[in-house]
This record gives C-alpha cells, sequence and structure tokens, in this order.
C-alpha cells in the first residue's frame, strides 16, 4: 500500500516538473507580433501617411462636417454655429486616428534615429527620417489648428506636457527648416521603398519642396501675432525649392471601398451644398458671362445682370449679412467664376458627368421641383430649381426655415462635383497655388520675395484655372477683370477702386409676381479693416485663396478667415436666437464679430481625466475657455 | 429596401434577410480519472480533462442596401483547448480525537490553454453576392491572432469538525502562471472559515432552548483570490500590417504594458448570522462584508498623445462593504386551503475607490460624453457625476443669492466649469417576493425598490429639444414664461429679470447649451419601484393525470418588468444605459425601453 502512495506520489511530482515553468517566458512572447527590429522606419511613415488620409468614419466628422463647415465650403451649421460635438473631437484626436497617425511618425523618427545610433541604418534611413520629421510637422499642425496649444514631446509612454502654440509654432517651422536641409536627394532608393510612400515615392526633391511650401503656409500663420518672426522665416524658406506646378504637388491617391483612402466626400448622405460665402466669392468675379461658360441649353435661363431674383419675405431669412439673403435665384447669374460650374453642378443638369447623384439610395437629387409651405403645411408657391443658382444663408431660419423645402435639399441647389466624391481623385495637401498666394501675400507685406507679388497672384489664379482644368483660355479677361463680385471683390490686380456703397437692383415679388427695386448693399466685413476695405489686394489674394483650395483644403480657408478676416463670412441667420453664439443677436447680425465664428474644437471631453495635468496645463495656454469660441494665438482676437 | 423617408436607413424586413451571421460551434470535452482507495480514509485520484472547440463564423450582407452597394463578406475561425492534468490526495475521519473529526487534501493542476483565430473580410464585393474573400473590391483583410498561457498550481484544504456544530476550513492554493514576469509569476491565496450552530451546541452541552427558536447559526469567513493576467499583456510590441494599396505599415498597440505588473489579490472577510424560528415559519439571515479588490489589473486610460490609449496597472485598492438581509415567512399555512408566503430581500454596498495609482491617478473615466463625466476618483464612492451647472448668484451675502443668472434676452445660462452633480450607486436595494398558494393555484409577485443615486437622462433632454417631453408643454399649454432669475446690469450687480420668453425658445437654450444641454438641467434620482415579476401557476390535479402518461403537469405564466409603480424619470426606466457592457450606469442616453417579457410554460414531468 504504501508503495503504490510513493509510487502515486512520484507520479505527481514527476508531472509536475515535466510541465514545470522553464518554457514560461518563451510561452508568453507573442508569436505574431513585431519586435522594434522587425519595425522599420518606412513602414510607420507609410501608416502615418496612408491613415491620415482619412477613413470614412472619421472624414466625414473631421473633413467633412467640422473642416468644410468651418471654412464656409459648404453649407452646413453645425461648428459654423458654434457646436462643436464630443464625440467627432474625441474620435479625430483618439488612437483611432490623429493620435495613431502621429504615434506612427513619430515611431519612424524614433526608430530612424535608432538604428543611426546603433549603425543598423541603410542608405536611404537618413532621408526617410527628414521625410517622417516633415509628415510630422503637417500633422502637428492639423492638430494644433483644431485644438490651439499641443503638446511637443509626445509618444514617450507617459502623458504629454502641452505647449503653449508659439513654443509649437516655432517647433514646427525649426523642424521644416532642418528637416529641409538634411535631406540628400543624391541617395538612391530601392523600388520596394518606393511604393512605401504614397505622395512622392521618396523622391526627395519633392519633399524639400514640400518642406519648405509647408513652412511658407505655418510662417505665414504668424503674420499677425508675430510678423518679425514670420517674414524672417518666410524669406527664408522662399529661397528653397517650393510647390511650384502640378507635378510637386502633395497628393494621395483615393480609392473606392471603405478604408483609410476612401474619398473624404465620400459618405453619400452628406449633401456638399455650395456655400453662401463661396457664392458671395463666386457670383460677379472675373467678368466672364455664363454664356461663354455654358452650353445654349442654359442660356434661355440665364438673367441680367443687375436681376436679384425673387423676394420670398415669408421663407427666406433677412436676419443676416448675407448679400443674397431673402432673394431666390430662379436662374443663372450674369457673371461667375469659371470655377462655379466645374466645382458644383447647377440643379437639375443630369447629363453633366459631374452631376452627383448621391445618395444614390434616394430620388432626392433628380427632383427639382419643391414647394414653400404655410404654417398649415400647403403648398404656397412651387419652386421649379432647374437651372438655378442658389446658396441658402447657415444658421437659423426657424419658420421659414420649416416651410422651406427648397433651400438645403440636395435636387435644387448647386451641389460639389461628382469627381471630389467618388474615390477616384487624388485628395491634395498642397497645390502650387497656395504657394503663389503665399507669395503673392508676402509681397503685399513688403517681405523678400522672389517673384513680385502680382506676378504670384497670376500665377496662382493660373494653378488653380489649371488644376479645375476645363475652364477655356479664357485666363486673361479674368485677370484683367473689374467686374465687383458680391462682396465688393474685383480680380485685377491694379484695379483697387472700392465698390460703391450700394447698387440698384430688380427683383419681384416671389408670391405675387410684382416688379421691385431695391439697393443691394456690399457687406461691411468689421474683422478686416474695420469694414472699410473691401477690394484691396490681400482681400483679392484671399478670395482666389478661397476659391482655390475648394474643395480640398477646408482647414486652410478656415485658418485664414481667423487669421485675417477674410474674406468675407456672412452670420449665421438668427430668426431665432443660436446657443452656443450667445454674442449673435437680432441686433447685431448685420456686422461681424469673430464671436460670431468657431475658432477652434474643444479638446475631447476624456482628456480632462486621462491627463489632468496635461488638459490644465493646455487651458492655461489657450488664454480663455476650452471653448469653440477661444481665440488661438495667431487669430484675430 | 427603404425603411421610411429618404434616409439611409435599412428596412429591418430587409435587414433580417439579407444581412445575416451564421455560428457554427464544434465541441468536445474529455474526461479520464483514476481513483485509488488506500483504505476508509484515504484516497488518491488522478484526472485529465480535455475542452477542445472550433467556431466558425461568417456574416453575408447582400447587394442592394445603403450600406454597401455590391454587399460584403467576411468570415472567421477560432479554436480553443484547455488541457487539465490534476492528483489529488484525500483523508478523511471522523472521530478523529474525541468529538474532533478532519479532513484534508494536497493537490496540484497543470493548465494548458491555447486559442488561435484567423479572420478575414472581403470588403465591398466586386461581384454582387458572391461571397468569397477573394471577390472584394480591394484584396481581402486578414487578422490573426493566438493566445496561449499555462497555469501551474498546488493547493491544499483541512477541514475540522467538532460535534457537527462547529466547523473550520482553511484553503491554501499557490499558482505559477506563464503571463506574470518571472519574479511576479508564484502566488499564494489562502482562504478560513468558520461556522458555528449555536442551538446544536446549546443542545448537544445540554442546554435546552425554547419551542419557538428553531434554528440558529453564526458564521465567518475570511479569504483571498489571486488572479493573473490574459497573455502578451506583459511586453510592448509593434504589428505589422498592410493598407489597402497593399504596401506594408507599422504601428504601436494601443495599451502600454508594464512588465513588473503583479497578480490581483482579492480579500475578502464576511460575518453573518441565520435563525429560524416557530419551526421554520420565519427565518432572518444577515451578513456584513468587506472586500477589497488590491492590486486590481486594469486599463487606465491614458491621453493618446502618449502613445498609448491606456496603461496597464495594478490599481491599489477598490473596496466594497455592505450588509445583505434576508428575511423569510410563511404567514398563512394551510396545506388543504390558502398559504401565504413573504420573501424580502434588503441590500446595501457601498463602493469606494481607496486608491488608484497614490499621487500619480487620482482619477478616471468610466463614461460621459462632452459636459457630462462619471468618473472613479481616488477617496470618493465609484462613480461620481460630474457636469455643468446653471449660472448662479454664488455670492451668500447677495439678496439674490441662488437665483439664475439670466442673459439679457432672459434666458439661463450654464457655467463651462464642471461640479459633481451625483453618484451613480444606490443607497439601498429592496425586494419583496409574496407567494400564494390555494390547492394547485400558485401566485407570486415581486416588488423591486432601489433607494438613492443620480443618473443623467439624455432621452429626456432630446424630448425637451424636440419639444416632445410633456413638461416642455404643461397641460397642452405653452404660456409665454418669466424666468424667476436676475440679469446682471453694470451698477448694482443684478436686477430681477422680466424678459418674457417662449417655452419653446426656453427649452431649446437649455437642451442646446453643450451637446447635452445643461446637465444639471437632466440630472435624477434613480429611485424607483417596481412590480419586477408576477407568476401565476397551476398544478393541475393528479386525478385528470391518471389515464396519461404524465405523473405531473404544471401550466404557467409569468411576465418580467410589469408595471413602473414610481420613478423621476418622466417614462425612462433608470436602468437603462448609454451602451452596453458599461459601468456607467449613471448615463443614459436615447437608450432602448427596457423590455416586457411575458412567458408561458408548461411542464409535464413523467
Amino acid at each position: 500500500m504504501k508503495n503504490i502512495t510513493k509510487k502515486l506520489l512520484f507520479l505527481t511530482i514527476g508531472s509536475a516538473l515535466t510541465f514545470s515553468c522553464s518554457n514560461f517566458e518563451e510561452i508568453n512572447i507573442d508569436p505574431k507580433a513585431a519586435n522594434i527590429d522587425q519595425v522599420q522606419v518606412e513602414y510607420f511613415l507609410n501608416g502615418s501617411m496612408i491613415d491620415a488620409q482619412q477613413d470614412p468614419h472619421v472624414a466625414e466628422r473631421a473633413f467633412v462636417l467640422y473642416w468644410k463647415t468651418a471654412g464656409r465650403q459648404q453649407r452646413s451649421n453645425g461648428i459654423a454655429t458654434g457646436i462643436a460635438d464630443d464625440g467627432w473631437s474625441s474620435d479625430y484626436y483618439g488612437g483611432g486616428y490623429m493620435s495613431k497617425w502621429l504615434n506612427s511618425a513619430n515611431m519612424a523618427v524614433q526608430t530612424a534615429k535608432s538604428q543611426m545610433e546603433a549603425g543598423t541604418q541603410k542608405p536611404y534611413t537618413n532621408n526617410s527620417l527628414q521625410a517622417a520629421r516633415i509628415w510630422r510637422v503637417y500633422l502637428m499642425s492639423e492638430l494644433a489648428d483644431n485644438f490651439g496649444p499641443i503638446p511637443i514631446e509626445a509618444f514617450q509612454g507617459v502623458n504629454p506636457e502641452f505647449a503653449d502654440l508659439k513654443t509649437v509654432y516655432y517647433f514646427l517651422l525649426k523642424e521644416l527648416k532642418e528637416a529641409s536641409a538634411a535631406i540628400d536627394p543624391s541617395v538612391k532608393v530601392p523600388d520596394n521603398i518606393k511604393k512605401l510612400d504614397a505622395a512622392y515615392g521618396y523622391d526627395y526633391a519633392k519633399w524639400k519642396s514640400y518642406a519648405n511650401s509647408m513652412r511658407l503656409r505655418l510662417s505665414m500663420r504668424l503674420s499677425e501675432v508675430d510678423p518679425a518672426k514670420a517674414k524672417e522665416e518666410f524669406e527664408d524658406a522662399v529661397k528653397g525649392n517650393i510647390i511650384t506646378d502640378a507635378s510637386t504637388m502633395f497628393q494621395i491617391q483615393e480609392k473606392p471601398g471603405w478604408d483609410a483612402l476612401t474619398g473624404v466626400m465620400s459618405r453619400e448622405w452628406n449633401a456638399q451644398l455650395l456655400s453662401a460665402t463661396l457664392n458671395n466669392l463666386y457670383i460677379g468675379l472675373g467678368g466672364i458671362s455664363s454664356k461663354d461658360q455654358l452650353p445654349a441649353s442654359f442660356h434661355a435661363a440665364i438673367k441680367p445682370a443687375n436681376w436679384m431674383g425673387l423676394k420670398f419675405a415669408n421663407h427666406i431669412t433677412t436676419m443676416t449679412n448675407d448679400p443674397g439673403a431673402g432673394f431666390w435665384f430662379d436662374g443663372l447669374h450674369d457673371v461667375i467664376d469659371p470655377r462655379a460650374y466645374k466645382t458644383f453642378i447647377i440643379p437639375g443638369d443630369f447629363t453633366n458627368a459631374d452631376f452627383s447623384n448621391y445618395p444614390t439610395y434616394a430620388t432626392d437629387p433628380s427632383v427639382t421641383k419643391r414647394d414653400l409651405l404655410d404654417a398649415a403645411g400647403k403648398s404656397v408657391k412651387q419652386i421649379e430649381a432647374k437651372n438655378t443658382w442658389n446658396a441658402g444663408s447657415l444658421g437659423a431660419w426657424g419658420n421659414k426655415g420649416s416651410q422651406n423645402q427648397v433651400y438645403t435639399f440636395s435636387g435644387t441647389n448647386p451641389r460639389l462635383a461628382q469627381r471630389y466624391r467618388n474615390s477616384l481623385n487624388k485628395r491634395v495637401f498642397f497645390g502650387p497655388w497656395e504657394t503663389y498666394f503665399l507669395i503673392a501675400e508676402a509681397g503685399v507685406r513688403g517681405w523678400t520675395v522672389p517673384t513680385p507679388a502680382k506676378e504670384a497672384y497670376e500665377a496662382g489664379i493660373k494653378a488653380s484655372f489649371d488644376y479645375v482644368g476645363g475652364v477655356g483660355t479664357r485666363l486673361s479677361t479674368y485677370l484683367n477683370s473689374v467686374s465687383y463680385n458680391r462682396a465688393g471683390t474685383s480680380v485685377s490686380w491694379d484695379h483697387v477702386a472700392e465698390p460703391p456703397a450700394s447698387r440698384v437692383m430688380n427683383y419681384a415679388d416671389g408670391y405675387t409676381n410684382a416688379a421691385g427695386t431695391m439697393n443691394a448693399i456690399y457687406p461691411k466685413n468689421e474683422l478686416y479693416k474695420a469694414g472699410a476695405v473691401k477690394n484691396d489686394r490681400l482681400t483679392k489674394i484671399i478670395t482666389q485663396k478661397f476659391i482655390a483650395q475648394t474643395p480640398w483644403l477646408p482647414l486652410e480657408t478656415w485658418s485664414d478667415h481667423r487669421r485675417l478676416g477674410l474674406p468675407f463670412f456672412e452670420n449665421p441667420a438668427v430668426e431665432i436666437p443660436l446657443p452656443n453664439l450667445p454674442a449673435l443677436t437680432s441686433s447685431n447680425y448685420m456686422t461681424s464679430s469673430i464671436k460670431f465664428f468657431p475658432q477652434r474644437l474643444k479638446y475631447p471631453s476624456s482628456l480632462q481625466n486621462s491627463n489632468p495635468a496635461g488638459y490644465e496645463k493646455a487651458k492655461g495656454l489657450l488664454g480663455g475657455e476650452d471653448a469653440v469660441l477661444t481665440p488661438l494665438w495667431w487669430a484675430k482676437h | 429596401m427603404l425603411w421610411y423617408g429618404s434616409g439611409n436607413a435599412v428596412n429591418p424586413y430587409w435587414n433580417y434577410r439579407y444581412n445575416t451571421n451564421q455560428d457554427v460551434r464544434d465541441r468536445f470535452l474529455l474526461n479520464a480519472s483514476l481513483k485509488y482507495e488506500f483504505n476508509s480514509w484515504l484516497n488518491a485520484e488522478v484526472k485529465a480533462g480535455g475542452d477542445l472547440y472550433s467556431t466558425n463564423t461568417e456574416s453575408f450582407l447582400y447587394a442592394g442596401s445603403p450600406i454597401v452597394a455590391n454587399g460584403r463578406y467576411s468570415m472567421g475561425k477560432e479554436n480553443f483547448s484547455e488541457t487539465n492534468y490534476s492528483a489529488l490526495i484525500s483523508a478523511r475521519k471522523d472521530g478523529l480525537f474525541g468529538k474532533f473529526g478532519g479532513a484534508a487534501s494536497l493537490g496540484g493542476n497543470l493548465m494548458n490553454q491555447k486559442k488561435t483565430w484567423l479572420n478575414g473580410s472581403s470588403g465591398e464585393l466586386e461581384v454582387p453576392d458572391l461571397f468569397s474573400l477573394n471577390n472584394g473590391k480591394s484584396p481581402a483583410t486578414v487578422s490573426e491572432g493566438l493566445n496561449h498561457k499555462r497555469i501551474n498550481s498546488i493547493y491544499g484544504t483541512v477541514q475540522l469538525s467538532y460535534d457537527n456544530y462547529w466547523f473550520v476550513d482553511a484553503t491554501l492554493r499557490n499558482d505559477w502562471s506563464s503571463t506574470l514576469s518571472k519574479a511576479n509569476r508564484s502566488f499564494l491565496y489562502p482562504s478560513i472559515s468558520t461556522s458555528l450552530v449555536v442551538t446544536d451546541m446549546i443542545q448537544a452541552e445540554g442546554g435546552s432552548i425554547p419551542a419557538w427558536v428553531t434554528y440558529g447559526k453564526v458564521r465567518a469567513s475570511m479569504a483571498q483570490v489571486g488572479n493573473d493576467l490574459s497573455p502578451y499583456q506583459l511586453y510592448n510590441t509593434y504589428t505589422i500590417g498592410k493598407d489597402p494599396n497593399g504596401n506594408t505599415t507599422a504601428g504601436r498597440n494601443s495599451i502600454l504594458f508594464d512588465p513588473n505588473v503583479r497578480n490581483e489579490l482579492i480579500k475578502s472577510l464576511e460575518v453573518g448570522a441565520e435563525v429560524r424560528f416557530f419551526k421554520n415559519r420565519l427565518g432572518l439571515d444577515v451578513a456584513w462584508y468587506k472586500s477589497n479588490a488590491t492590486r486590481q489589473l486594469i486599463n487606465i486610460p491614458m491621453d493618446p498623445l502618449s502613445g498609448y490609449s491606456s496603461r496597464k496597472i495594478n490599481a491599489g485598492d477598490i473596496q466594497n462593504t455592505g450588509i445583505e438581509l434576508m428575511a423569510d415567512a410563511r404567514v398563512i399555512e394551510n396545506p388543504e386551503g390558502l398559504s401565504w408566503g413573504v420573501n424580502v430581500n434588503y441590500s446595501k454596498n457601498k463602493n469606494t475607490i481607496e486608491d488608484l495609482l497614490g499621487n500619480e491617478i487620482t482619477r478616471y473615466g468610466i463614461g460621459g460624453f462632452d459636459n457630462l463625466q462619471v468618473l472613479a476618483i481616488t477617496g470618493q464612492k465609484y462613480g461620481e457625476i460630474y457636469g455643468t451647472k446653471y449660472r448662479r448668484v454664488e455670492d451668500v451675502n447677495s439678496p439674490h443669492h441662488g437665483k439664475l443668472i439670466l442673459n439679457a434676452d432672459g434666458y439661463p445660462q450654464a457655467d463651462s466649469e464642471l461640479f459633481r452633480l451625483g453618484n451613480q450607486q444606490a443607497t439601498g436595494l429592496l425586494g419583496i417576493t409574496n407567494t400564494f398558494l390555494y390547492k394547485g393555484l400558485q401566485f407570486s409577485f415581486l416588488v423591486d425598490a432601489r433607494f438613492g443615486g443620480q443618473i443623467y437622462s439624455g432621452t429626456n433632454k432630446a424630448m425637451q429639444q424636440a419639444g416632445n417631453a410633456a413638461i416642455t408643454a404643461p397641460g397642452g399649454e405653452r404660456n409665454m414664461m418669466i424666468l424667476d432669475g436676475v440679469i446682471g446690469n453694470a451698477e448694482d450687480g443684478y436686477t430681477q429679470n422680466t424678459k418674457e420668453i417662449t417655452t419653446q425658445r426656453y427649452w431649446e437654450t437649455i437642451t442646446t447649451i453643450g451637446n447635452l444641454g445643461v446637465v444639471e438641467a437632466n440630472v435624477y434620482d434613480a429611485s424607483n419601484v417596481r412590480l419586477r415579476n408576477v407568476q401565476l401557476n397551476y398544478n393541475l390535479p393528479s386525478k385528470l393525470l391518471t389515464k396519461t402518461p404524465f405523473q405531473k403537469a404544471r401550466v404557467g405564466v409569468s411576465c418580467n418588468n410589469v408595471w413602473m409603480i414610481s420613478s423621476h424619470l418622466n417614462g425612462i426606466d433608470p436602468e437603462s444605459v448609454f451602451a452596453t457592457g458599461t459601468n456607467a450606469v449613471g448615463f443614459e442616453n436615447s437608450s432602448p425601453p427596457t423590455s416586457r417579457t411575458i412567458m408561458f410554460n408548461l411542464s409535464v414531468g413523467f
């Protein structure tokens, strides 16, 4: 009996020894995970650049609903009426998106540095490191232009400390300068590595151009708050290679499907309506008649230059300083910027290859007849919107809005061309026109630039025309045009005469057809030179820049307006007050104020708990509340 | 296809036919044991067991919906295996020394657990409705993984009893887990419990107890339990993947691991007593407990700009203390006629954060949105609710102290700071079941009550904003209103408000300041009383069954969540939460209504 006990005990102990803990360390190593020696600089950078193209989830939130709305490239309320959605901001900021993109860019930098220290680098590692630094600058600027103060020393596995925007911008400018200088363009890159750079295929000369053009963009951001630094950095950067033609554009090919490369504007339910802001810049600008732009079938719809449209006092708001407020334009405008019809498509133009049939699951785009209703919901007037061109003011329309089936409906308003929505385009991060307009602005400021301001301004317009394509050979007519747009600005560089205070326009009452005349005023933009100037050169430059940056760079049009108050942004309508724009009231909607425009996004609410010290610091550095209406350091105050 | 209107909503009738999932699991359980009885009091047993299963999942989305035009396909395969080898030597003997009896055992276990999985998705299909991974517009995306862990254990138990009225049990266990570092791999945890049947003791020692006392027992226990981690949560690694163009990408993991984390250790202490009177017709059970989850392994959120979304830490000390009371009474007992029984449960639990990570981490978010936060804060009860308040006159010396500070138009305003508005924990829970028996008929109902605690209701806010909450038009009236508040003026501070506003604008204002309105406005007392369950059963008389093959038959109906007797949430169930699997139960936001279920049942016995 005791023998058996012993045997069993031995068996137990023996088996325990056989299955001892000796291989426990091995077991706990994930065989599917990569270690630091296996990951490569270019893998991280590729991941960062591709992911930052924004999959449809975050693109709809950040690019479309925030930037396009705040940057007034589409008609939408949301952030433009002071509301930042915590869910959207958290997604954009969080570990699935921006933080991930930046994390990977930082890992590319760290990995390159540690390989170079260890002597395990490849001949091209140094250049990849510089590309990673340049790309990281872009991402940091994107984050900082949305929220404000961000950390510089981050991604070290500890909660980072936030830095003020001046420190951030100085760091970004320094990085661009150093990285651009440190690139050795003579290094040969193997083809399998070239594939890992979706923008430039590791063409180092182009990376240098991008770095320098980015330095122009970011230094110009400081023009109002720190002009000396802006000038110094700009003048230095503009001496190097810059993005001046289509071949050096920083752009990345989109792809259909549902992933990071899917088009940023591909969600079918986003109507992408023309904004009143952009429409006010388009109408009358460039002196080229719609007759010369459109096939004969549209000519009958073109209205005289002094036609204001149909007045619908009960259905279209007038409680905004939008110069088109109150009227439905029952046709096409006599003169309009030729890019308008290429970028936005006339309602009912179904045979146009660029007509967007989104959403394909509904018939809305093909419906051009809609009604204006009375309080009981009965039709007062049917509107046929085919061959018309309108962009309703944003804001709160109250009952006028709830009884108006037309003003935000997709079939009755010009909407963004399908080529920007079908995921077959290239998303542009930096186009040559921006370089030229930046140089033109620098020239106006009296900084030393290689190209005279006028030449740069006109080259910028040409680059934009070339990019949009198919706008014909009327560039010289356009460049010499002294025709004012609805904001009171003309194209010609040499034409700086201010528009008259108002002009006499004809209209008809929409309900009775009674003819009338009115004095249409050019809106007063108090944000720029106290509203006294509408047609100086800086206004022209920013007007053209706004048009050229549509639709790929809405964050930049938002930033230019925050920095300069240009171009003219109409106030959201206040038929009923907007609780998140408390300063805008029924008594002041005819004046402009920075309190009427979003200035930033609120930090994600989770930050208060995930990084309490960082959040408190960031809030302090903001110099105001953590709120949408708190202006950033470089913005107008 | 369209559900309604012209949105992109999907018709549920389409969905259930053309947006489908299928899970198939094959499972094998194997067990073998060999036991040897050395003698009447000693035996040894060796066991081997295996649990193996494989799961195949597939999901099919057909073409034609706004979700994805051409449809989508994904599939997954998972294999799981767990083997256990154990050996146990047990001894048991009554009357060891006099009235002492005892039992002891010593054993060991070897556990080996492995899981592998592979998932693939086509993305949007190229050829509609051809459900194949290689039929995607983009290359299929594939993910795979493997989990492997082992735990070796040795454990022993000792039981002592005295004259069958006093019992002491003690256990000791040591685990070695592969998921912890070498230094922390081994962890030991004991337990001890004792109980004394007082009534038996008195009788055994020759005493006597009053006739109306049936039974009495006191008990106490102290236990610790150790837990390890999941595999691969010690060392930070990287991922290598493919971008949509098929080129290589790399990234970091989202959780920051610390190789020095230790096992969790949950300590609990309980004392209790059970008494029964009047021949078991009245019973009472009382317990007090305290449990401390020390070194709890949790992921604490980090600022994602740190490189990680969260970090794995041993959180200091999370404590639960409370009492539980249980009483049952058979008020009327009449086997021939009507019987009535009452069962009462009362519990009170207090969950507090004693320590997270010293001064380094003193709070973390467990849920919330925008200006509403549900937090765990060191030194506080779990689930503190923070949010925005109305702007009010805070100066106690002001004659207007406490009044709302309105804007120039007479509307309320919110403070931008977040204030403590409550806590999500209930202070007490009560449940009362009444059961009636009459012949074969049984009827019972359970009334549940929850006392204390708060909840933010986003649904109430949304209805106020849309104007379809009853409170926005009391009695169907939409009278102009003048709020009792003050408006700031330059001279002497505040003047009483006289501005008239519409109800619509009032509600619009307080619900659209921030994403969730003025949070304070929709924080409610979560106390409620409800009729949780009603049951009616009928046992068919055996006479009726004599000619059937059945020995027993019963029909019944029961209904759950029957009637909200009292609640403060205007029709929203305080048990609704904003998301599944969240601990932030103090946050409700457009949750689906809690459902009522009615079940009919028939049971037969042969």
